[in-house]
């Protein structure tokens, strides 16, 4: 029975669009232009060059005429207008340089200037100030103020990104604006009336968003300043380099900006169809890691045990022998690539499949299995005219924050419903229904969806089924956003979006993975049944999973890790351990002593995504370039290198490319004659998956609720690696917790704040309770990946565990916070990072 | 929330068609419980409206009539935005804060008397001018401060503040 589709949802217009699309004339200084009706008088200005000055103005924004700076001179209007909230009509013409004009300027820049503290030469944003700027091209040379300055706060620590001058403050409200309207959290306010006017907080509380960053870049004067760029240049004295943010998959576009060969800061690089112009925290300050001392800066060889400093061509030895060793037989293995670039991923099943002679290659190190949808791919833009975004899985705030604002902005301007199924509420900055399901049923749900859809009514389910259901069928275009994790969902909702289709809907899907280039690693085949452009291979290798059993079982004579450190990141710390302690040889490319590589026999030292060039696919398949920025330290050397050196060290040379371009051509390449070979096919073949249901049904509370089951929840600022090393980051990085619902709480008698210790099938980890309804009873949400306390020492491969928790009374805490990490078993991983 | 300011909230939200219009008569109904807008305050009509206590605070502040702290029997506000200035406010501030023994927006330690300087009164016609509790007071000379301040130490307010 096909369904009608839907009323659709109420659309309204954005303020920032032009109404129409009807073109009208105007006249800007002389100079005719045709632009849509209704546009900005500022933005027709624009389309001729002419640049009108603007404060509280800003092209994402509504436009609010708080400054009045952009007045300008229209004909036939006896006053002055704001060129930033004025509109264009047929034959409106407009003056912007006219005497009056430039008075108004003189006039408005005068009272801003008033009280300014004229601190510019030790202001950060001098020399890229539109205070200054301005009134260079259009102020008073002098102030006539005689009386004394207003003065307030200055140096205010505004929360853990920013510094705030209220004085050099001029209300234009755009941070404010970006809070709200942008990010759609409004914690940033003006409070105060007239000349006090400050920018603030709740109760003076610190402005934590994770866009906070940004604030500091619209802001048009130096109130706002960025922390870890306090002092440290002169935007003159800065180099720039285009750049690809590697912290997520969204793949956000900025700059890199350098002096005397070092990272200063980050700046947003304006991607419309990816950023649109904003990039999140953590992918601004995450890049001081480089600097630390924790950063490996030369090879290291473990002899006697213990690691002492190679170099490279010593390192390249050491692992040559175990690894051709381990090739002859077949027992080998080599896991990553979702954290390199394209090329380098490419490069790396190469190497497994032409200098190894095998298919054990796989860059799944975490719970995530899939980085694509087999079909009905969508891009980032296709969140802007949803009508209904269905998230399961994916923490889209937390995951991917730059696709969090798109998906803010559909829902909070667009009224897209945002509905999300899984087993407890997620917090999102706007409206959300939450269907709660254990996450063992939702492929369940997507075919009983199917079916509804399908058949128009409902064939078994509890009554929301039909509900959701409906939501589909009236929707106009459908989004949906998993993580990848649950193959089985993901085929279920393929056969949903199918029946969907059928009947007209528009739909897409986005997988947003756990590791930034997974999409790039599993189209260049790092996987072991598909070699690049999901190619099935005739003779398909291991899983990561099946190469941990393996190592674990002895069967696995050496491993190759590059850019991957499953030992945290692997739900199944107790297989990972095991595999990793028994594996007669391990070598691991990284830049910092990740707790993988703290238990390796060769660790190469490798380029951070500053020091090297090359390409990542975001999460909605588009491939983008990055360049070098800085040199990399003497004795660190790229993944390309290694790979290149070992290959030649196995008697390969030149299969695979020591550089970026060479590397990109082999891998265009190869795509070129899939794409021939493969003609119009439209669904992609599927990564080869393990069958971990059974060892987690994932609705396995314990009814006595002696042990918890056990969620493990990824935070922006959480996980190992350049994160948990990065000291931009650490002001904002979590402690590990666990929520926990009030009823086990009393049960277990814990209060938030407590320590808890929970322990499961690979030991235990000591974490904070805090006490809320957000978790079912029954269940602990566990923060994921620190590396202080790993949960995975708690979870099964499902990605999924249980555990007993335990209140730690205050001698234990003691001797926790006084003795070692020890505490917990795997003390092996304690030691990691520190000292080597 | 405590059950009354509940119940207090919800007779007011029920009042308009939109909840958020309920939050100034809300954060007054607080300030008559409290004696000013205090965090609590602040949060539980933040939860009232659905807005965030960020917002509650922008709005709460722009008003002075609405106290962060607690306040005084006798709030004296002297304006001092730009007719009022132009008009001698500046003398009658200096005049009052002196006579008064308190910086802006102290309160004396006997709890009598909170002194202010606030933006526009909205009585720049009749400038200098200051706001005693709800009463309005035009023209203010010096002198004239002083008559009033007389009598307000020998009585007790009328209106106290904060209004009930
Ligand atoms: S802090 Fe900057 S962006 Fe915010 S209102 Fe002041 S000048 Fe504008
Ligand atoms: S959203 Fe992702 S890609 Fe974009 S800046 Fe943040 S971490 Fe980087
Ligand atoms: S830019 Fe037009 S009023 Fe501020
Ligand atoms: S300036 Fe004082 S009342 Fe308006």
């Amino acid at each position: 029975m096909p369904i009608p589709k839907g009323p659709g949802v109420q659309r309204s217009v954005s303020p920032l669009q032009p109404s129409s699309h009807r073109l009208v004339n105007v006249i800007i200084d002389g100079n005719a232009v045709s632009v849509p009706e209704g546009t900005l008088v500022v933005e027709a200005a624009k389309a001729l060059g002419t640049s009108v000055p603007v404060y509280c103005y800003h092209p994402k924004m509504d436009p609010v005429g708080l400054c009045r700076i952009c007045l300008v001179e229209i004909e036939k209007m006896p006053k002055l207008q704001i060129a930033c909230s004025t509109r264009v009509s047929e034959g409106m013409v407009v003056h912007t340089m006219s005497e009056r004009v430039a008075e108004a300027r003189r006039g408005v820049l005068e009272f801003l200037l008033l009280n300014h503290p004229l601190d510019c030469p030790i202001c950060d944003k001098g020399g890229e100030c539109d205070l200054q700027d301005f009134t260079m091209s259009y102020g008073p040379g002098a102030s006539r103020l005689n009386e004394p300055k207003l003065h307030k706060p200055k140096a205010v620590d505004l929360g853990p990104t920013i510094v705030l001058d209220e004085e050099r403050c001029i209300l234009c409200r755009r941070c404010t604006r970006f809070d709200a309207e942008i990010a759609q959290e409004r914690n940033l306010v003006v409070v105060e009336r007239g000349h006090r006017s400050l920018i603030g907080t709740e109760n003076g509380g610190a402005y934590t968003s994770y866009f906070s960053g940004n604030t500091t870049e619209i802001c048009p004067v130096g109130a706002l300043t960025s922390k870890p760029y306090r002092f440290r240049s002169r935007p003159w004295d800065l180099g720039h380099t285009d750049s690809i943010c590697n912290q997520c998959p969204v793949g956000c576009n900025f700059r890199i900006d350098t002096r005397f060969g070092r990272i200063m800061r980050t700046f947003t690089r304006e991607n419309t169809s990816v950023d649109d112009g904003w990039i999140c925290d953590r992918g601004r300050y995450t890049f001081n890691y480089l600097y630390q001392p924790s950063r490996l800066r030369q090879p290291l060889v473990r002899r006697g045990g213990e690691f002492v400093a190679a170099s490279f061509d010593e390192a390249i030895a050491a692992s040559a022998g175990p690894l051709a060793a381990a090739a002859q037989t077949g027992r080998v293995g080599v896991i990553g690539g979702g954290r390199l670039s394209d090329e380098e991923a490419f490069s790396l099943q190469r190497f497994a499949r032409q200098v190894l002679h095998t298919n054990n290659i796989d860059h799944r190190a975490g719970a995530q299995r899939l980085a694509s949808p087999a079909r009905y791919q969508a891009r980032l833009e296709d969140l802007d005219d949803a009508s209904l975004i269905l998230i399961f899985g994916a923490l889209t705030p937390e995951q991917a924050p730059i696709l969090d604002l798109r998906l803010r902005r559909a829902v909070a301007r667009r009224h897209a419903k945002l509905l999300f199924v899984g087993p407890y509420r997620p917090w999102f900055a706007v409206p959300c229904n939450y269907i709660e399901y254990t996450p063992g049923a939702i492929g369940d749900l997507m075919n009983q969806l199917s079916d509804v859809v399908h058949h128009g009514r409902e064939e078994k389910g509890d009554g929301f089924v039909s509900e959701i259901a409906n939501e589909l069928v009236g929707a106009e275009k459908i989004i949906a956003i998993h993580n990848g994790r649950d193959a089985d969902a993901a085929g279920a909702l393929d056969r949903l979006m199918d029946t969907l289709h059928q009947y007209d809907h528009p739909v897409g899907i986005l997988v947003v993975g756990s590791q930034a280039n997974s999409r790039g690693a599993e189209a260049a085949g790092c996987i072991p049944n598909l070699s690049p452009a999901y190619i099935p291979v005739d003779d398909p290798g291991m899983t990561t999973h099946q190469m941990l059993t393996a190592a674990a079982e002895g069967k696995l004579d050496a491993l190759f890790i590059a850019g991957a450190n499953p030992a945290l990141t692997y739900p199944d710390g107790l297989l990972v351990r095991r595999a990793l302690d028994s594996v007669p040889f391990l070598a691991v490319a990284e830049q910092l002593m990740t707790e993988t590589a703290a238990v390796a026999d060769v660790v190469f030292a490798a380029s951070s995504f500053a020091e090297k060039s090359g390409h990542l696919t975001n999460l909605e398949g588009r491939r983008q370039a990055f360049k070098a920025a800085v040199e990399p330290p003497v004795g660190v050397f790229s993944d390309l290198q290694i790979f290149s050196a070992l290959a030649s060290a196995l008697g390969r040379e030149g299969v695979i490319a020591a550089d970026a371009d060479a590397a990109f051509a082999q891998l265009r390449a190869a795509e070129d004659l899939i794409r021939r070979a493969r003609g119009g096919q439209t669904s992609l073949p599927r990564p080869q998956t393990d069958d971990v249901s059974d060892l987690h049904s994932g609705d396995a509370v314990d009814a006595t609720h002696h042990t918890l089951a056990i969620i493990p929840v990824p935070r922006l600022y959480g996980g190992g690696g350049a994160a948990a090393y990065d000291p931009g980051v650490a002001p904002m990085r979590p402690e590990p917790f666990a929520v926990i619902h009030p009823d086990d709480a009393v049960r277990l008698g814990l209060d938030s704040g407590d320590r808890v210790q929970l322990s499961g099938r690979g030991g235990s980890i000591e974490v904070e309770a805090k006490i809320a309804d957000q978790a079912p009873p029954g269940v602990a949400l566990v923060l994921a990946d620190m590396p202080q306390a790993p949960v995975n020492r708690l979870l099964d491969a499902s990605g999924f565990g249980s555990a007993t928790a335990q209140k730690l009374r205050a001698e234990e805490r003691l001797r926790g916070e006084l003795g070692s990490s020890s505490v917990a078993v795997g003390d092996g991983y304690a030691a990691a990072g520190a000292g080597v | 929330m405590t059950p009354e300011r509940e119940r207090r909230g919800a007779q007011l939200v029920a009042k308009y068609p939109n909840a958020q219009s309920a939050l100034i008569p809300f954060l007054q109904a607080c300030q008559e419980e409290d004696g000013y807008v205090s965090g609590d305050a602040i949060r539980d009509a933040a939860e009232l409206t659905g807005i965030t206590p960020a917002e509650v605070e922008s709005i709460a502040s722009f008003y002075s009539l609405l106290f962060k702290e607690p306040v005084g029997k006798h709030v004296i506000q002297v304006c001092r935005t730009l007719s009022c200035m132009l008009r001698g406010a500046d003398e009658l501030r200096d005049h009052a804060r002196m006579r008064l023994g308190l910086a802006n927006g102290e309160t004396s330690a006997d709890g009598r008397f909170t002194y202010e300087e606030v933006e526009c009164l909205a009585a720049c016609d009749r400038a200098p001018c200051l706001q005693h509790n709800l009463e309005f007071h035009y023209d203010v000379t010096p002198e004239d401060f002083d008559r009033q301040l007389e009598r307000w130490r020998a009585e007790e307010p009328a209106v106290t503040m904060p209004a009930e």
